[in-house]
């Protein structure tokens, strides 16, 4: 052999090559074996005697149907196999019991071909031989460990479902009904019981038929107790056996009977003790141990199978990352949707390997999309689009949390839910909104501008005094759709955020001044006062000017829709770093049950709603209330009694001074 | 008699405005959209131009930086007229150089003429 190693490659000759195929043909890991086209076998290599024990010696000239080390069965078949071969027909990979020299059983797998001659004239069949005894029981032991696990969920199923009962029937305070339901030979949920009444389980009453119950149970599932069962029948016959030889039939009889009687009191006592012992956790704490550690061991098993079958039947994309960024998982679902498996990402950043893109197709920056900015609370929600397969692209929501094990921090686990379908019903709803926006509002300008000019005498011919009238009721009605489709769309930028505010400095009472200009002319017709004076020679607020005025008109146009008596006055304040604003009317009032859901949407304290008086959407003093939020100060009703009057008030951040800014 | 360039792609706006302001003793004349505007700016040299921000294809605030990057007609006043009181796109138009921002909602025949008249005479001052 090691002169072989010595020769170099290049001066192979025919003896060498053959030398080096024997010694292939010998070492070659499995079993090999030579037929003639008549089945008698002409070769047998090294593995084969060192695996089976039989060697070239004794194998070589004997026909395939008499290989020693196969049973009978073994024999035929690998004649008909060979006789199947040597016909031209395909034989696919069989199994074979072997018996080896010493008699050690063995499975073996049986794979062979045809070597033809240049004319598909059959020369000799080649056989190889694995060994697969381990290769089986492997496979057999894996097969066991799923029943057991198999078994185990089923167990663990079933307590969870008399937790749940036990749960329920505690919530609903009459646990008492629920107790003979639990009924069980199973420590585990005792112990649960324990836990949650803070009472140990105490067994109902013992009668003949629990007792057996109880009794059937143990000997089915607990193994310590099948052998004791055994060993004491084992006992009994004996005893009853040898009592028979000696005594005679009568006297065989009666003993055996009292001795089984005699042991399944005994039997009967033991389950007993045992329960009671295992009720009386605090005396004993070795039992108690014993219970916990074979609970924990199985808990955490089954945990883990629930976990796992968690993240692979989920309909979410769901991926792991490890404490450095790179990709450990990631499950089916999220495989199927985003073309990429587990394999493919595994040990890749997700930041780089994963792109999001905000919603004008922009790739976000890295930082954004990394691990570090999904632990901190900040961006533990994202949203974006994302890349799947045929250049597509869908909308993306990403909810991050870290893992931490005793607050070791061990990755980042990410939900990744599609919302495309959302995203684009929110386009279509803008849309819609933006469409609405110019086609509702531009026809109801053009009404509103050509009575206005109408009525301020464009027009050549004099108008009647009816027709003023009618057309003033046209005007007021416009108007009012104008402020509704105005509220609507207010409310529909809202909800979408939309609102674009420019907070600056400005001067708060310049803004109440002009509303209340705006404004007086309504309360003078209404005969109700209307006053306001700014407090200070200026208040600098940071606000979006637009908003607060907005806010301010709808406030204070609100009061004087109410009031009938008396009026309206402004006043303002400054407390703390905030300016406070106060509305105060002496108008209706509104109901104290009305009150909480005042700012609410699509809600008027008033019945009158449909009223002409009234009118409006019922979104005025919600979007007010927005605004002022927007511009980070906050909006309530301060105090408000039927008959007698509200005030409103809001805040906003003001300006301190020029040097502390 | 002062010449009004109105730029308006809704034609029963334009129309209205158009009455509104000849009523008031000016000539009016109507573009249907920021390019035409442009166009018509330069043949008809109007004293005066009213434009609507939202238009298609070329909208009001690109129409107006073109008509101010033009020598030719960079000094014709231009008030911009919006649907809604968006003081963001007030603060760009007039940082682009419109003299001024009307809400089309707050636009008051009453007070047309003297509005007009103001912008005009700022512009003459300048």
């Amino acid at each position: 052999m090691s002169d072989t190693k010595e020769i170099p490659i290049k001066n192979f000759d025919f003896i060498v090559k053959e030398n080096l195929a024997r010694q292939l043909f010998d070492h070659f890991p499995e079993a090999l074996m030579l037929i003639d086209s008549d089945g008698t076998i002409t070769d047998v290599n090294e593995t084969c005697n060192a695996w089976i024990g039989y060697g070239a010696d004794e194998l070589v000239g004997l026909h395939v149907s008499k290989i020693p080390f196969l049973t009978k069965k073994g024999k035929l078949k690998a004649l008909a196999q060979f006789t199947k071969r040597i016909g031209g027909s395909e034989v696919e990979p069989y199994e074979l019991e072997v018996t080896d020299r010493k008699k050690n059983k063995k499975l073996a797998l049986i794979r062979a071909s045809i070597i033809k001659d240049k004319a598909g004239k059959p020369l000799i069949d080649f056989v190889a031989v694995t060994d697969i005894t381990q290769l089986k029981a492997n496979e057999q032991e894996v097969l066991s460990r799923t029943e057991e696990i198999r078994k185990l969920n089923k167990l663990m199923m079933g307590r969870e479902l008399k937790m749940y009962e036990l749960k329920a029937a505690i919530q609903a305070g009459e646990y008492e009904k629920i107790k003979p339901k639990l009924e069980s030979t199973d420590p585990w949920v005792e112990n649960y019981f324990y836990q949650m009444v803070g009472e140990p389980f105490k067994h109902t009453k013992l009668n003949i038929k629990t007792v057996i119950k109880r009794l059937f149970a143990i000997i089915l599932f607990n193994t310590k107790f099948q052998v004791l069962l055994g060993i004491l029948l084992g006992i009994i016959v004996s005893f009853t056996l040898s009592t028979y030889l000696v005594s005679g039939l009568t006297a065989a009889f009666i003993s055996g009977t009292f001795s089984l009687l005699l042991t399944f009191f005994v039997l009967a006592f033991l389950i007993n003790l045992q329960k009671d012992v295992q009720n009386r956790y605090q005396d004993n704490t070795i039992n108690v141990l014993l219970n916990l550690l074979s609970d924990l061991t199985e808990e955490k098993e089954y945990e883990q199978i629930r976990g796992k079958s968690i993240l692979e039947n989920i309909g979410e994309s769901i991926v792991i990352t490890d404490e450095e960024g790179k990709i450990t998982y990631v499950n089916p679902y999220f495989e199927n949707i985003f073309g990429q498996t587990s394999a493919e990402l595994a040990g890749l950043d997700f930041a780089e390997e994963l792109e999001i893109y905000d919603e004008k197709g922009n790739l976000l920056p890295v930082y954004e999309r990394s691990d570090s900015a999904a632990i901190t609370a900040k961006n533990q929600q994202l949203k974006g689009m994302m890349n799947v397969p045929n250049n597509k692209k869908i909308a993306v929501e990403i909810h991050a949390a870290p893992i931490r094990v005793q607050n070791q921090y061990h990755g980042v686990v990410r939900i990744i839910h599609d919302v495309t379908e959302e995203y684009l019903l929110n386009q279509q709803k803008d849309d819609f909104f933006s469409i609405a926006s110019h086609e509702l509002r531009t026809p109801l300008t053009v009404i509103a501008g050509n009575i206005d000019m109408i009525l301020q005498g464009y027009g050549k011919s004099k108008l009647s005094k009816s027709d003023t009238e009618l057309l003033g009721d046209v005007s007021e009605a416009s108007e009012r759709l104008i402020s509704m489709v105005n509220d609507f769309l207010n409310v529909s930028r809202l909800d979408q955020g939309r609102i674009r505010t420019d907070i600056k400095e400005i001067n708060a009472c310049e803004v109440v001044e002009s509303v209340i200009k705006e404004l007086e002319p309504l309360a003078k017709e209404k005969g109700i006062y209307l006053k306001y004076a700014c407090p200070e020679k200026e208040i600098r607020v940071l606000a979006d000017l637009g908003l607060l005025k907005e806010a301010v008109i709808n406030l204070v146009g609100n009061s004087i829709k109410f009031t009938s008596e008396g009026g309206i006055s402004v006043e303002q304040s400054i407390e703390k770093d905030a300016l406070v604003t106060r509305i105060i009317d002496t108008g209706m009032g509104i109901a104290e049950d009305k009150q909480s859901k005042l700012f609410n949407r699509f809600e008027q304290a008033h019945e009158r709603t449909l009223s002409r008086e009234a009118g409006g959407t019922g979104l005025g003093l919600y979007i007010s209330k927005e605004f002022i939020k927007l511009m980070n100060g906050d909006m309530m009703l301060e105090k408000s009694e039927l008959k007698k009057g509200s005030t409103f008030k809001f805040t906003l951040p003001i300006v301190k001074s020029k040097e502390s800014r | 008699m002062p010449k009004v360039l109105i730029v308006e792609d809704e034609v029963l706006v334009s129309r209205m405005y158009q009455k509104m302001v000849e009523s008031e003793g000016f000539e009016v004349q109507i573009a249907s959209n920021g390019v035409d505007g442009i166009q018509m700016a330069k043949d008809w040299k109007p004293d005066l131009i009213m434009m609507d921000v939202m238009m298609p294809e070329m909208n009001g605030v690109q129409a107006l930086q073109t008509l101010k990057e033009d020598p030719e007609i960079s000094h014709i006043p231009v008030i911009m007229l919006t649907n809604m009181s968006g003081e963001h796109d007030a603060e760009l138009a007039l940082s682009k150089g419109a003299s001024q921002f009307w809400v089309k909602k707050d636009l008051d025949p009453k007070t047309l003429k003297e509005n007009l008249l103001e912008v005009l005479d700022t512009n003459t001052k300048k």
